[in-house]
Parts: C-alpha cells; sequence; structure tokens
C-alpha cells in the first residue's frame, strides 16, 4: 500500500472516529488517539528533526486535539484539521522551550562570571534552594528572579494569569526565606 | 507505546462526552452579525434620526451606492475571516483566507479617498450629529464583546488576527451606517466614521490576544 493510500485511508477511519467520538463514543475514540499519537510522533520528527522533549510536544498535541474537538466538521477533511492544529502546538512549544533555553544559558553564562570564592558559594546556595521548590515555584522565580521577567511576561511564558503569577511568585518568596531561616543562611 | 502517554489518553478518554459542534460558519456570522447590525441600528435611532433622504441619495448617487456596498461587502469578509480564522484549517494561513477581506476593506477606503476629490454627491449639513465620532467608535464595542465571547468558543490559533479581522467587522457596522445617519462630508467620514471603526480592529487585536488565547 502507498503513503496515498494510506492516508486516504487513515482520513476516512479517523473522520469516522472523531465524528463518533463528538458523540460521546469511548472506544474509537481511544483508538483514534492511539494512533493519532503515533501519526503525529512521526510527523513532527518529519518536519521538525529529533526534537528534545519530543513526547510532552505529542502530548501536548493530543491535549490540543481533545479541547479542540467541537471544532471538527465531520463534512470537512479531518487531517488538514488535525495537522494545523499540531503543527501550531508544535511551533508554540518549541518556541517556549527556546526561551527556557535562553534563560539557562544566561545563567550558566552568570556563574561562570563568578571568580570569588564566596559569590560562588552563595550563587551554589541559591541553586540548592531552588531545587527544593516545587517545580512551578522554581519556574515562577527563574523567569522572574533570575531571567530579568517581569510578572506579566512571565505570566504569558507560564500560560496563567499576571495575579496569579504574582501569588506563586509570592509563595515562592516566602518558601525561600523559610528555607534561608532554617539553614541560618539569611544575612 | 509510551506508559504516560497511554495514562493521558485514558485520562482524556475518561472526560470524554457528547459535545456540541460550533456549528457552520456562516450560520455563526450571520447570527453575529444581525445583532450587531440590529443593536447598532437600534442605538443610533434611538439617539438620533437617519438622514431623510439616505436611501434616495444612495439610489441616485451609485459612487455613494458603491461606496456603502463595498462597506458592506468588507463587514461580511472581516466577519467572515474573524469566525474562519478561530477553527483550525490550512487555509487560515495569512496570505489564504485574509487577501480578500483586506482587499475589500482596501478599495472600501480607497473609494472614500477618491471622494475627497469627486465627491458622491455635494456636500451637506443635513443630519450631523454632535458626537458622530464616539457613537461611531461605542456602538461597535458591544459587537467585539458577544464576538470574543463567541469565539472563545472556537478554537483560534491566530488569537490577535481573529480579533482584529473581529474588531475591524464590527467597527465598521456603525461606520457604514453613519453615511446614511449624518451628514455627507468626504472628509468627515473618513475621520469621524471610518476611523474610529477602524481603531476598534485594533483593539480587537488586544482583545484577542489577551482573551482568546490558548493554553
Amino acid at each position: 500500500m502507498n503513503r496515498e493510500q494510506r492516508n486516504s485511508e487513515d482520513e476516512q477511519l479517523w473522520a469516522v472516529w472523531m465524528t463518533k467520538a463528538q458523540n460521546g463514543d469511548v472506544s474509537d475514540y481511544s483508538r483514534l488517539l492511539e494512533q493519532l499519537g503515533t501519526a503525529i510522533e512521526q510527523y513532527i520528527r518529519a518536519r521538525f528533526g529529533e526534537i528534545d522533549a519530543l513526547e510532552d510536544c505529542v502530548q501536548e498535541c493530543l491535549i490540543s486535539i481533545h479541547e479542540a474537538r467541537h471544532t471538527y466538521d465531520p463534512n470537512r477533511l479531518f487531517r488538514p484539521w488535525m495537522f494545523t492544529i499540531v503543527r501550531h502546538k508544535t511551533i508554540d512549544n518549541l518556541r517556549k522551550r527556546q526561551t527556557w533555553l535562553n534563560m539557562k544559558e544566561n545563567l550558566s553564562n552568570t556563574f561562570e562570571s563568578i571568580t570569588d570564592n564566596e559569590q560562588l558559594q552563595k550563587k551554589i546556595d541559591g541553586v540548592r534552594i531552588l531545587n527544593r521548590l516545587s517545580p512551578v515555584h522554581r519556574e515562577v522565580v527563574m523567569l522572574a528572579k533570575y531571567g530579568g521577567y517581569t510578572t506579566a511576561e512571565a505570566a504569558q511564558v507560564i500560560g496563567i494569569s499576571e495575579i496569579a503569577t504574582k501569588g506563586r511568585l509570592h509563595r515562592a518568596m516566602q518558601t525561600i526565606l523559610q528555607t534561608l531561616e532554617q539553614e541560618d543562611l539569611l544575612i | 507505546m509510551n506508559r504516560q502517554r497511554d495514562q493521558l489518553i485514558a485520562d482524556l478518554v475518561s472526560e470524554t462526552t457528547p459535545i456540541k459542534r460550533t456549528g457552520s460558519t456562516l450560520l455563526n456570522i450571520s447570527i453575529w452579525l444581525a445583532c450587531s447590525s440590529v443593536f447598532s441600528f437600534a442605538v443610533m435611532l434611538w439617539v438620533g434620526p437617519f438622514r431623510d433622504d439616505a436611501i434616495e441619495h444612495a439610489m441616485h448617487h451609485p459612487q455613494l451606492f458603491i461606496e456603502i456596498l463595498l462597506g458592506v461587502a468588507t463587514i461580511i469578509s472581516l466577519a467572515y475571516a474573524g469566525f474562519k480564522s478561530a477553527i483550525p484549517s490550512p487555509e487560515n494561513r495569512l496570505g489564504k483566507g485574509f487577501l480578500l477581506p483586506m482587499t475589500l476593506l482596501g478599495l472600501w477606503l480607497a473609494m472614500q479617498f477618491i471622494a475627497f476629490m469627486h465627491p458622491a454627491m455635494a456636500p451637506t449639513m443635513e443630519g450631523k450629529r454632535d458626537h458622530c465620532w464616539l457613537e461611531a467608535l461605542t456602538y461597535g464595542i458591544p459587537g467585539l464583546i458577544f464576538g470574543t465571547v463567541w469565539l472563545h468558543r472556537l478554537w483560534p490559533l491566530k488569537p490577535g488576527w481573529s480579533g482584529f479581522f473581529l474588531g475591524l467587522s464590527a467597527g465598521a457596522v456603525p461606520a457604514v451606517m453613519m453615511q446614511l445617519s449624518c451628514m455627507y462630508e468626504p472628509k468627515h467620514n473618513l475621520l469621524f466614521h471610518t476611523l474610529p471603526g477602524l481603531l476598534l480592529g485594533v483593539m480587537g487585536a488586544i482583545v484577542g490576544l489577551i482573551f482568546l488565547r490558548k493554553k
């Protein structure tokens, strides 16, 4: 079977399964998502190469397809609808990841520029304390305190409201303060 | 397959219930346009009357008729682009689905500039409204809000563009109506009726970026 035939078969099958899923059919939906997972993985590999966090990307695409399933019109083709979401989500993901990598690079540059031992120790303590934070708290602290992002920008990167970001940052800073007090590191 | 992915699929499937499809884009636009137009028309009529001979003017002056017709076509095509862009499709890439509305908008604006040199009819102060620019700006806002709530239920992948087209369309509705209700003078028309409508496009883009973004 050549590729075109396979695509055409997939198209028909997936369209039917998605239509059934829209009507609440669970078993076909499960099969659909499983097949889509594999197809999305192949698509990302073919279009974007072997990227880091490929699995995260595939899973985010599946979530987006799930959330956007009400916009699929059975009178139209399924594959173009699906791959538009996948393409958009993957680019979005890569962009966010690039921002994160840039930030990490900035941070490592900061470490490299330190020559004084005491200063270095302080930085190491900082990293140790950061590692004790929960991932969500660590993320917001990294963005707002190390990355130089404003709370509005950090909120955009994380994908939550600015108020929620401020609250999260406040709680994270309180946790850091408590840890510093416990370890007698507060100056 | 990956265990995490299996778990995710199981979670997604477990929360699956029958859902209501978004319906046809044309139906969505028709309802939205009808609501926006009726609202603008009703409030405009409530605030002040339309020009007595507005329809007659439009019928007897082809240039004015074409200008109004282009305005209406622009409103419809912009609304179509806005709603269409909120449904995932490869047709929504810039340059494809957006060419027609932008061309019509350009033609509509060009007609208004041409009227500077060749007015469609003799300028008249008849029907002059005191705060027409404010009316043109504010009457489109409810349409923009209503449309934003509607688009939020869809899946806009380019929220800024979706909001931009929706805002332009919402703003163009009172702008076109002003051509029939307020005084006729080409410069006044462009500055006090059309420009506020275009501003709503900018407002729509901002609103879209804030409220239509999918996490």
